[in-house]
């Protein structure tokens, strides 16, 4: 039985904060990020999935009441124990025998989920899934990986008939990188050992074994592909391996999306595949590629053979427009870390 | 407001987190909250459950200052500053108190087109207290 993508929804908050707020306060902020959005006070991961959810619900044209799964990924979930993926389907609506599942600690998580729940749905166990990936993580105030941390959550529905995306394959590489991007139990922020063209070697090695390792298990080249989503990586890295891997730069450039939203971890991967498939032709096809800092990478071999619609006011577009500044001293009581001890 | 226990808030997730109204099996007037009798006929409620849209507009608001906030929301108010409130009345017709998220107390006049949001509302007994908030509908 076949899976695959029936529609998307998107969400960013309406708060931002300019790179130049943070050269006034630390002297310094990232190469890649000119803005990041910021979750309100009021918004988490949890929050920021379910509008994301309602939107790709209202542009599948779908009722709630014929999902039947809901899976969350996020590196910020706002319980540790204590489901979150229910809470996700207790606000849409959901019915009581949802299957639920929280894909948690790594960037890639947003992919690991999808690719469950494409599972779920292509073995019969359910109908039609909702995979939602919301992501705000924290960084040391006092760190340079701070900077790049935004606010964001992608949803995908999956299914069967309706799906307007095929997925014609996948490939998982699992690694260990000790020092990369981390956070420890307990711990309130991600932090990393700087450790430059060591962590750089791995994730060349991690990210081309996976994505060759996909071509060669569907006798693809990158010819093959109109477009390539690689997220978990700044964009520098990203645009550099690309090239490396033969995709020119045109195929990666629309789906590159830190530069105006900062890095939104588990969120990216299906944020950054929401606002391409926005945009892109049936008869195409594209690869969604997601690194996880420490512990490896999932690729998908994508095919747009239908059309996929976005309610007018819910676009990517719509949201990155939306928008809102605040200082650094706004963001640091908004985010609550001028509290924690 | 007063501290609301664990277990009432929990009666009510469906209405806070999905606004989950009942419909009166008598007259099919939507009650919300859904009280004992029907707010309309009066009658003993034997409802059905109906998911309101989320859609409304605004009754009337205000906005909460410092020294204003009930307990449960001094912290937002302190972090954030001042915040609106408004009544909104649901196309559904059932009127409800909420914050308004996403604009500035200045945009917020009466009959303002709005919709739902889901939003940590506060936190208690080390639990989120999730609900709805409203902002300005968007232009659609």
């Amino acid at each position: 039985m076949q899976a695959g993508i029936v529609s998307c929804g998107v969400y960013i908050p309406r708060l931002r904060i300019k790179r130049e707020e943070y050269q006034r306060a630390w002297g310094y902020s990232s190469r890649w990020v000119e803005e990041k959005s910021v979750a309100g006070f009021d918004e988490d991961s949890i929050t920021m999935s379910v509008e994301a959810a309602s939107n790709a619900l209202m542009n599948a044209n779908l009722d709630v009441s014929e999902i039947d799964a809901v899976y969350f990924a996020s590196t910020s979930a706002p319980y540790a124990e204590k489901q979150n993926a229910s809470t996700i389907a207790t606000a849409l609506g959901c019915k009581s025998d949802t299957a639920t599942l929280d894909a948690t600690s790594s960037t890639r998580s947003g992919t690991s989920a999808l690719l469950s729940c494409l599972d779920f749905v292509a073995s019969g166990r359910g109908r039609t899934g909702l995979v939602a990936a919301g992501d705000c993580p924290l960084g040391d105030p006092t760190g340079t990986l701070e900077h790049q941390l935004g606010a964001a959550a992608a949803a995908v529905v999956v299914g069967r008939e309706q799906a307007a995306v095929k997925v014609e394959g996948s490939f998982s590489i699992a690694s260990e990188t000790l020092g990369e991007r981390f956070r420890r139990d307990g711990q309130s922020y991600v932090t990393s050992v700087d450790l430059g063209p060591y962590h750089e070697r791995a994730v060349d090695q991690v990210v081309t074994s996976c994505m060759k390792g996909m071509m060669d298990r569907l006798h693809r080249s990158p010819k093959d592909y109109a477009w390539l989503v690689l997220q978990g990586l700044d964009d520098g890295k990203a645009m550099g391996l690309s090239k490396k891997l033969g995709f020119e730069d045109s195929k990666i450039a629309p789906s590159m999306i830190s530069a105006k939203i900062g890095d939104v971890g588990a969120a990216s991967p299906l944020l950054a595949l929401s606002k391409l498939l926005e945009s892109t032709l049936q008869g195409q096809r594209m690869i969604l590629c997601s690194y996880g800092p420490g512990g490896g990478a999932d690729a998908l071999s994508l095919s747009i053979e239908g059309e996929m619609k976005t309610v007018s006011g819910a676009a990517y577009a719509d949201y990155l427009a939306r928008k809102e500044y605040i200082d650094y001293m706004t963001y640091m009581k908004v985010r609550r870390i001028i509290a924690k001890g | 407001m007063a501290y609301v226990s664990i277990p009432t808030y929990s009666r009510s997730i469906p209405q806070r987190y999905a606004l989950i109204g009942a419909r009166c099996k008598s007259c099919g007037t939507v009650n919300f909250p859904r009280g004992v009798n029907c707010l309309k006929c009066g009658k003993v409620l034997e409802s059905e459950p109906v998911k309101l849209s989320g859609r409304g507009k605004i009754y009337c608001f205000t906005t909460v200052s410092r020294g204003g906030a009930p307990p449960e929301f001094a912290t937002q108010q302190k972090f954030v500053g001042s915040y609106p409130v408004a009544v909104v009345e649901l196309d559904e017709g059932p009127k409800i108190v909420a914050q308004m998220v996403d604009c500035k107390a200045e945009q917020l006049k009466i009959d303002l087109k709005v919709e739902s949001t889901f939003r940590r509302i506060y936190e208690d007994d080390g639990m989120i207290r999730y609900g709805i908030k409203f902002r300005p509908a968007r232009a659609s």
